[in-house]
């Protein structure tokens, strides 16, 4: 009696304890990035190269209808070349967001960059993303393990999930790097 | 009732020999029904309500849960105030004929009253200056009902309506579109900061909202009026 009783309370802890949380239904699809390769996901591909950490930026200044604009600050700038497959009805990068600890940063809206472009199909463009970061962002225990996440939506929910793992700390160190609004690649 | 009591030991130890085990857990219970049985019935419910009693002070009492409400604090120009969203410092305020680059576009018979306050994401994700969950809805100015400000525009680049990144301090001008007489220089206003309550979504919702908007700080300033402006946004 004690023995299936046992069996049984063991059977069922394992049950419980393999069984995946409620979140892992809705869980998105990722796809591994490796700076320099192309890395499809659904319904676009896009190839990653240069991440740097910069101080200052310079750039465009989208509200100022592309006049020279410039910031000082830690900014994380990395080049990408994005385009749509098969379809870009609707193919926006909306989402673009580096995650670094428990902080969440998305690219910077200031100056013109491939921030929320448009993706045509098999067209690639060609552009930077900048994130303006806090100034102790480098001493952050997260910033060896950050992770640069990209998608069409911004809900990734059952959606595939571009990610790129980056070490912050390791990055080469640039003063004043150019942010590149999209232009068309010609490749 | 004594004479079932004396009567019971006698039968129990007669079978003593080949119910061992079983006898000696009826005499537990045969313990406890003694006593209670030497416990008059009327006492009862006076010991179970002593006992609940003495079972809630383990609990706090029965006094009803003290809410924690914290009365609004009063701030001056310059003083900070954070929340969960923010930390905001609100420096100054004037009154400018207009701000296109915080939306307020000059039209006859209305100026703008603009709020610069520093402003810094305390939380772990970006947060916008405008719709849900933003900027916009915590702060309000007593006398403007609670109207949320018409444009709010990053000081140095003129950025409208700008996503303010976590950890990373912004200088922001605040407008609203006000009627030209409201307000004159030297009057003084309330600005009103308001905070919010972080809530994480189940069953039905997904993902982390901001609701239960409480006021958080008034911060009491003199209006400045520079008339046209020179370089208004800077």
């Amino acid at each position: 009696m004690w023995t299936v009783a046992t069996v049984m309370l063991a059977a069922a802890w394992s049950l419980a304890a393999i069984t995946p949380p409620d979140e892992a239904a809705e869980a998105a699809f990722p796809v591994a990035v490796t700076p320099g390769e192309p890395a499809v996901g659904r319904a676009f591909a896009v190839t990653v190269t240069a991440p740097r950490i910069s101080e200052g930026v310079t750039g465009t200044s989208v509200q100022q209808s592309g006049a020279r604009w410039s910031a000082p600050g830690i900014w994380l700038v990395v080049e990408i070349e994005a385009a749509a497959r098969a379809s870009d009805d609707g193919a926006l990068l909306n989402r673009a967001d580096l995650q670094v600890g428990g902080r969440t940063f998305s690219p910077s809206d200031r100056p013109r960059s491939m921030h929320r472009v448009a993706l045509v199909t098999d067209v690639p463009q060609a552009g930077t993303l900048a994130y303006e970061l806090p100034a102790d962002i480098l001493g952050d225990p997260g910033a060896e393990a950050a992770m640069l996440r990209l998608a069409l939506d911004f809900d990734v929910r059952l959606d595939s999930v571009l990610e790129l793992p980056l070490d912050l700390t390791s990055l080469p160190l640039e003063q004043d790097a150019v942010v590149r609004a999209p232009a068309w690649s010609g490749s | 009732m004594s004479t079932p009591e004396k009567a019971a030991p006698p039968e129990a130890s007669a079978a003593g020999a080949t119910v061992g085990p079983v006898q000696r857990r009826a005499s537990v219970f045969d313990t406890l029904r003694k006593a209670s049985d030497r416990v008059p019935t009327k006492w009862f419910a006076a010991i179970g309500t002593g006992v609940f009693l003495a079972a809630t002070a383990a609990f706090g009492g029965l006094n009803p849960v003290a809410a924690e409400i914290e009365a609004p604090r009063a701030l001056v120009a310059g003083d900070i105030h954070v929340n969960e969203q923010f930390a905001i410092t609100v420096q100054r305020a004037v009154l400018i004929d207009d701000l296109r680059e915080a939306g307020v576009a000059p039209a006859p018979g209305t100026r703008a009253l603009v709020l610069i306050a520093t402003v810094t994401n305390v939380w772990d994700e970006p947060q916008g200056t405008a719709g849900i969950d933003s900027l916009g809805r915590l702060i309000a100015v007593d006398g403007l009902g609670s109207a949320e400000p018409t444009g709010i525009a990053r000081m140095d680049d003129q950025t409208f309506l700008p996503r303010l990144q976590p950890d990373v301090p912004v200088e922001l001008a605040i407008a609203w579109r006000v009627d030209a007489g409201a307000f004159t220089a030297g009057d003084e206003i309330t600005v009103v900061l308001h905070d919010q309550t972080l809530y994480t979504g189940s069953t039905v919702l997904s993902g982390r909202y901001w609701a239960d908007r409480d006021v958080g700080a008034r911060v009491a300033l003199e209006i400045a009026d520079v008339g046209a402006g020179t370089d208004a946004a800077s």
